[in-house]
């Protein structure tokens, strides 16, 4: 689990003082998502390389280091076997190097397994830049900001945002709970290692309902709190946290977005 | 700074929580009120700020009915309140935050904000804890910024609603010399509670049963009730219960306890 009890930190924000650090959060996203339509247009291998040498380019500058971010790529091993499988026995093609049954391995299918494993290895590293340097309350401010052009057609995005905030400051106390329950539970005889499948889910049941249950009634009782405390949804709020735009955000992303057009041009070219 | 004159509150379903409550409280006046669970205490807590509407009678908070107040964030603002479970009242994700979130929701300006967080955090000795993560803080801590919390909006009164009922007694000891500082200072408290040693703080007590208005005593004078005490399920402090057991009646410290036994002894 990616939750530390002592910091405001969750999943994978990785805190050291940089100039990606030090960009607003906004910027980073709009960047990333920029970056990572570009990333979908890449078919050529030599334009991965000029893209993955951008992009750990961009890790040394936000002082990540690369082993960090590819380790990111671990729990996708699976998907990333089975994709590249798929492409690589399936695409037909030409040149035919292998042939069983239904199976057939081209050389088109080894370079279409290939572009699409550097793709999305890619996605999944250089994703991080944005979780790596940013915290999740920064990402909640810049979603609201982003977003706030669609509450004029009735979009609850203050309240989204709200949402994020507040289940981020509850998942350590819930942690904490189930932690307790978890306890409560074995020190009665509860068993969440062995026996039957059945037993363990029964266990599993035990911990889920009074969780659930006392997470209702937190909810209930900060709801309460929250209105004591003069809230009455986004209208007229000033958020004491301030997102600033500096030149230096215009510039970053002014870089990524020069960028993400010559992988767009390198589309087209022989 | 709070009057309520035959306040009447039934919860759906039918239990009647408030019957016929009459009571002032002066500005400046720290009030304790006891009573068993479901006696009525909490719900009175939630008139005094508009979080609970009277079916019958009437409610004044700083001289004006509840009903004439524009709208319900003046009313939240000018009475503070403080629950009782810590971790169920923190909305920040860090402290400043959650100093910050009544603040933000009034409009305050960014830079006036920051100013009444500094003060706010100071009055509660948690200076120089703007950045740690609430869930860092002991449950004592917790308390004191949910203090803060309210104070940041400048109220003109507080209330607790048994908010030390969940702390060990450090905590307990750390929350209520941050109230005497504040008492001191002028700030009306209304604190329920089932703590005696904290009734003791007190200018006033009132006892609750029923929904009901029992008794309205000052601190000193609340325990020599000790019939009608028990009677409502209230438990004298450990001090006083030991003193009527050795004929010292009416003891509210140690050092009390000493002196009266000290003095049948010569």
């Amino acid at each position: 689990m990616g939750a530390k009890k002592n910091g405001i930190r969750f999943g994978s924000y990785y805190p050291v003082d940089s100039l990606v650090h030090r960009l607003d959060p906004r910027a980073k996203i709009l960047a990333m998502l920029f970056f990572m339509i570009g990333i979908f247009m890449v078919n050529k291998f030599w334009v991965f390389a000029c893209a993955y040498l951008f992009g750990f380019a961009m890790l040394a500058l936000a002082r990540i280091p690369a082993g960090k971010a590819l380790r990111s790529v671990r729990g996708l091993v699976v998907l990333l076997v089975f994709t590249s499988a798929i492409n690589m026995f399936f695409t037909p093609g030409e040149q035919l190097l292998w042939e069983y049954g239904p199976l057939h391995l081209t050389m088109e299918g080894l370079e279409r397994s290939g572009l699409m494993l550097l793709r999305l290895v890619a996605l999944v590293s250089f994703s991080g830049l944005l979780t790596f340097t940013t915290t999740p309350i920064e990402l909640a401010d810049a979603l609201e900001s982003l977003l706030k052009p669609l509450q004029r057609f009735g979009a609850p995005v203050h309240e989204f945002a709200m949402m994020m905030t507040i289940a981020l400051r509850f998942i350590p106390v819930l942690l904490e709970e189930a932690d307790k329950i978890v306890k409560a539970q074995r020190s009665r005889g509860g068993d969440f290692s062995s026996g039957s499948l059945k037993r363990r889910l029964n266990s599993i049941i035990a911990v889920i309902v009074p969780l659930l249950y006392n997470a209702l009634k937190r909810a209930d009782d900060l709801a309460i709190a929250m209105e004591a405390r003069a809230y009455t949804g986004g209208e007229g709020r000033v958020s004491l946290r301030e997102l600033v735009w500096r030149g230096s955000d215009t510039l970053a992303l002014a870089v990524v977005l020069v960028f993400v057009a010559l992988l767009f041009v390198s589309h087209w070219l022989d | 700074m709070f009057k309520l004159a035959e306040v009447c509150y039934e919860y759906p379903g039918g239990r009647l929580a408030l019957d016929k409550v009459s009571l002032q409280v002066a500005h400046g006046e720290w009030l304790a009120v006891l009573g068993a669970n479901g006696s009525g205490k909490s719900t009175l807590a939630r008139h005094l700020n508009g979080l609970l509407r009277a079916k019958s009678g009437q409610v004044w908070v700083g001289g004006r009915l509840v009903e004439e107040y524009s709208n319900t964030q003046e009313l939240h603002r000018l009475v503070g309140i403080v629950f009782q479970n810590p971790d169920n009242q923190i909305v920040g994700n860090s402290v400043e935050e959650d100093v910050a979130f009544g603040l933000e929701n009034l409009g305050v300006p960014r830079a006036e904000m920051r100013r009444r967080i500094g003060q706010a955090l100071e009055l509660v000795g948690l200076a120089g804890r703007e950045k740690v993560d609430p869930a860092a803080l002991s449950g004592g801590q917790k308390q004191r910024l949910a203090i803060a919390g309210a104070l940041a909006m400048q109220p003109a009164a507080l209330l607790l609603d048994e908010a030390t009922s969940m702390l060990d007694p450090v905590g307990c000891a750390e929350v209520l010399q941050v109230l005497q500082g504040l008492h001191a200072q002028g700030l009306t408290i209304v604190m329920i509670t089932h703590n005696m040693s904290e009734v003791l703080a007190a200018d006033r007590a009132l006892v609750m049963a029923g929904g009901r208005l029992r008794l309205e005593a000052s601190p000193q004078e609340l325990f020599t009730h000790t019939e009608d005490l028990a009677r409502w399920h209230i438990e004298l402090p450990a001090v006083t219960q030991l003193g009527n057991l050795l004929g010292a009646p009416g003891c509210l410290s140690l050092e009390q306890l000493l002196d009266c036994l000290d003095k049948e002894a010569v």
